[in-house]
This record gives structure tokens, sequence and C-alpha cells, in this order.
């Protein structure tokens, strides 16, 4: 009993470089943010609210723009997390070949993720410009008509989508390829004995071999679509016809736009249940899985 | 078997084209003369090079900026590898009820997004005047950089024979000496893969940044290209030789620590 405690004291002295950022920056700011979902009040008068109960939420269950920015997250989360994926594995069976300079290409081949991602963005901005961008140049070559991509509602979502998986997938692919390396060579061998082609080899035997992998960055890239901010809102703030605002997107114009502290605040702590949703689902597949 | 070489070798090539395009279409657009810019056919190739968008950054206040998304980025990346040794070490070896909550609380950090958490920090910052401070934002950076941090880094002990801890503490060893002596050496890889992934977090960061510093003298690279989004003000050869001046660094540091970081990251992560 006594070394139990002794053991639980210890525990808790070495996490303190973590519990202490923890509870000043994470956990006091979403508990002010839960109580500021109570409230009708606005940004430099936090003193002036008054108790509205649960009044910020029966407005968001009742807006409809609400609704539509969650089906805005989870199209946006799920298409990102799908094209991810397969990118990166196409990319990590590159990486995993061995052609001469393949080295290189595994060097050069992940650098959009160093790239700084407002740097990133003012470049395809740049490149997606309807006028003067080099895309729809491109486009024009193979007889295709130029769009405005970020601003037309057809479109801006799609594109969105195409930049953030340009910049998330060298990360996934990284791992990936760990994750390659580490599957016996034997069982390819024995396939090959078989005659398997190509595709049935990375069906019967890739696949499967990477299945925890692949959900455990399902899993990382999920969150991370979820919460993903400074890229969508530099490229189009929500925008056009808001058609790109996700959760994120919607706090941060409800709170510094429309100075709505107590609805952004309520429409950020249902967020976060969303979000929680779907990271239970994701474990619960997990643990079948496993 | 030469032929499948060749066809990989294509399609390495063609990959490589496709993804890093808008770095090279960065550097062309930085180098050449405005009039070039805006033109039906736009221009592959810098001819004649022209290096004033450089010059006239020399003289704005890019390099102020620069200057502080490095300081924050090598303070936060310093601190969070102190400050996940010794939680990373509990996490992996004590032997508590309560780890699972903590494990979980990590991951939970993962899904907060950081929108909702402006206001309150916010008004944090303000009542004890760290708005428009440069350590401020280092305390933020080093919060959210931690969970990652600790996640590498608890893998990595994770892959410690424990027989070494009992060894030492045979041989007299407190655990503070144990984590020194023998975790610390072992891990460098891992530590430096926190540190460098600390450093891209803050390199990076943005929202916070934006909404705690007003001055454009406290500004770091981030805040300070995303105020020439829209391209009225700043001419756009002007705009992307900053964005260019600001990758370079990262990209840079990447390549040099990439290997390690793959050593680092996956040997942890895949075993969880």
């Amino acid at each position: 009993m006594k070394k139990d405690f002794k053991k639980n004291l210890i525990f808790h002295i070495f996490l303190l470089p973590l519990s202490i950022p923890f509870l000043i920056f994470l956990l006091y700011p979403i508990i002010r943010g839960l109580f500021i979902s109570f409230y009708s009040t606005r940004l430099g008068e936090l003193d002036k609210r008054s108790y509205i109960g649960f009044d910020n939420f029966w407005r968001l269950f009742y807006d409809p723009m609400f609704w539509s920015t969650i089906r805005t997250t989870l199209s946006y989360a799920f298409f990102t997390v799908m094209v991810t994926l397969i990118v990166s594995m196409a990319i990590a069976l590159l990486m995993r070949a061995e052609f001469k300079g393949v080295t290189i290409f595994r060097a050069l081949i992940t650098i959009p993720w160093a790239i700084p991602s407002v740097a990133a963005i003012l470049i395809w901005y740049w490149i997606l410009d309807a006028q003067f961008g080099v895309l729809n140049y491109f486009l024009n070559l193979v007889g295709f008509s130029s769009r405005t991509w970020l601003n037309a509602p057809e479109t801006a979502l799609f594109t969105v989508i195409m930049v953030s998986v340009w910049k998330t997938f060298p990360f996934v692919a990284i791992t990936f390829l760990a994750g390659l390396q580490g599957i016996p060579v034997i069982l390819y061998e024995a396939a090959n004995i078989d005659g398997a082609s190509f595709l049935q080899k990375f069906i019967y035997i890739t696949i499967p071999s990477m299945k925890k992998v692949i959900l455990a960055m399902s899993i990382l890239i999920t969150m991370w679509a979820l919460r993903r901010f400074e890229i969508i809102w530099l490229l189009t703030q929500g925008g056009p016809d808001r058609t790109t605002e996700t959760l994120s997107i919607s706090v941060y114009q409800n709170a510094f736009r429309s100075f709505q502290m107590g609805y952004a605040s309520a429409i950020g702590i249902t967020g976060i249940i969303i979000s929680f949703a779907i990271i239970f689902a994701y474990f619960f597949v997990l643990r079948k899985v496993e | 078997m030469k032929l499948n070489y060749l066809k990989q070798q294509i399609t390495a090539l063609i990959s490589i084209a496709v993804i890093l395009f808008p770095m090279y279409w960065m550097l062309n657009t930085s180098l050449q003369v405005e009039r070039n810019l805006f033109r039906a056919v736009p221009s592959f190739i810098p001819i004649p090079i022209q290096l004033t968008a450089y010059k006239r950054l020399l003289n704005g206040p890019s390099f102020i900026w620069l200057a502080n998304t490095a300081f924050v980025a090598i303070v936060t990346s310093i601190l969070t590898i102190l400050a996940s040794i010794f939680p990373s070490y509990a996490l992996s070896r004590i032997k508590v009820r309560i780890k699972k909550p903590y494990l979980f609380l990590i991951l939970f950090t993962q899904m907060v997004p950081p929108a909702l958490l402006i206001i309150p920090l916010f008004v944090l910052f303000r009542r004890y005047g760290l708005l428009n401070s440069l350590w401020g934002l280092v305390m933020l950076n080093s919060t959210f950089s931690l969970p990652i941090g600790i996640w590498v880094l608890k893998d990595f002990f994770d892959t410690v024979p424990s027989e070494i801890d009992q060894a030492a503490i045979i041989d007299g060893c407190s655990t503070v000496q144990v984590i020194w002596k023998v975790y610390i050496p072992l891990s460098a890889s891992a530590i430096v893969a926190v540190g460098t992934l600390a450093f891209f977090v803050a390199w990076n960061e943005f929202l916070f940044a934006s909404v705690m510093l007003f001055d454009q003298s406290k500004w770091v690279s981030s805040v300070g290209l995303a105020s020439f989004i829209g391209f009225l003000s700043t001419p756009l050869d002007e705009v992307l030789a900053g964005a260019l001046i600001f990758s370079l660094p990262a990209v840079v540091f990447f390549l040099l620590i990439q290997r390690n970081m793959q050593t680092g990251i996956t040997a942890g992560a895949l075993k969880s």
C-alpha cells in the first residue's frame, strides 16, 4: 500500500512537465470555453455576459448553416483521409522499390512536409490563379477550359482537399515505407514462386500485413483533418458561399468576425464531441482488427 | 527486370516533377522580371534572372520576422525535448493504474480544434501581459508539440529492455540517474526526432501567432507572409521570394535530419 503510494507520487512528479502546461493552456481554455458557451457575450466584453443556458446550443441545432458546416467538415475529412492514404501508399510502394536513385527519390518526394503551410499556400494561390495561374495554362494545353479554382462553389472544396493532401501525404508515406520494410521478404518470394501478380501480392500480402499501420495513420490524419485551420482559412476563408466552412473555420468566423463568443464556443464544443465520436469509432474498429 | 527498373524510375521522375512543381514555380516566379509574370503564356525559365525581389526583401521587415521565427522554433524545440523526457519515462516504465487516462488525455489533445482555445487563451494572455511576446508564443507551441513528443519518445522507451533499469538500480543508480545515463543516450535518435517535430510545429504555426502578436516587429514569418495574401500591396515576385526564404531553412534542416527522423519516429510508431 505504502509502496503504491510512493510509486504514484513519483509518477505524478515525473508528469509535471506535461500536466502543468496542459492545465494552463489546454484544460483551462476548454473549461472556460464550455463556460462561455452558456452565455451570450461579445469579444472584449467578456465581463458583460448574460447567462442563457442551452440557448446557444438550441440555436445551433436549428441553424441550417451549422448542419451544412458539419457536412462540409465530414466530407473534407473523409476525402482528405482517403486520398492521402491512397497517394501515400502508392508513393511508399515506389519508395520501397530498388531502382537506381531511389534514395534521392525518398529524400525529395517528402519535401512538401517541410514547407511551412503559409508559404505553401502563397505558392498554390498563385498556381491556382484563374487568369494567370499555371495550372489553368496546363489544362488549356490539353484541351480543358480554365476554372476559378478557389472562387467557384463547385471546385473550392476539392481544391482545398488537394492542397491539404499535398501537404500531409509525406508523413504518412514515410510511416508506410517503414511498415512495408517490416514485411518479411519470404512472403513475397513464396508468392513469386506461385506466380502471383503485383496486384495479388498487394491485396493478399501487403494490405493484411499493413492493416494496423494503415488504421493508426487513418486515426492520426482524421484528427488532423478535423481540426485543420490555416490551410483552409488562408486559401478560402471558408468561402465561396461558405462551401469550405468547416467547424474550425466556423468557430473562428463567429468569434472574430461576428464577435459572438458564446455561439462560437458552442460550435467548438460540439465539434470536439463529434471528433470524439469519430475517433471512438476508429478505436472500436482497431480493437476488432486486433 | 531491367525494364521494370526503368518503369519505376520513370514513375518516380514523374511523381517528383508533379509534387515538387510548386517549389520550382516559387523559385521561378521570384526570379522573373515583373512584366513576364502576367502573360497568357507563362515564362518557365527566368530570363533575365533578376534578384531585385530579394533585394527589396532585405530592406523590408522579412528578416526580423525570420529571426523571430528561428528564435521561437529553436526555443520551442529545446523546451519540448526537456519537458517530454520525464513524462515519457513515467508513462513507459512506472506501473500505476492511472496511466490509461493520461495516455488518453494525450490523444485527446490531438482532437481539440485550436480555434476553440484561442478565445480563452487570448483573455488569459492579456491578463498576464503575455500578448505580443515571443515567449508567450513559445509556451503555447511547446504545450501543443508536447503530446507528439511524448508519444514518440514513450514508444521508443518502450523498446528499451526493462532489465537495464533493474541492473542499474542494483548498481545503486537512482531513477533519475537511470534516465540520464541509460535512456537518454540510448534514445538519441528519438530525442532528435522529437526536437525536429517541435521545431516544425513552431516554424509552421500560424493561428496562435496571428492572434497573439500584433506589432509588426514581433511578427513571425508565417504571420508576416500571410499579410501578403491578396497580392495587392506587395509585388508577386517579392511575396514568393519571401515564401522561398521562409521555406528554405525548414527544407534544408529536413533533408539533413530526414534519415534520423525515419528511424526515430517509425521505430516506435510501428510497434504501437
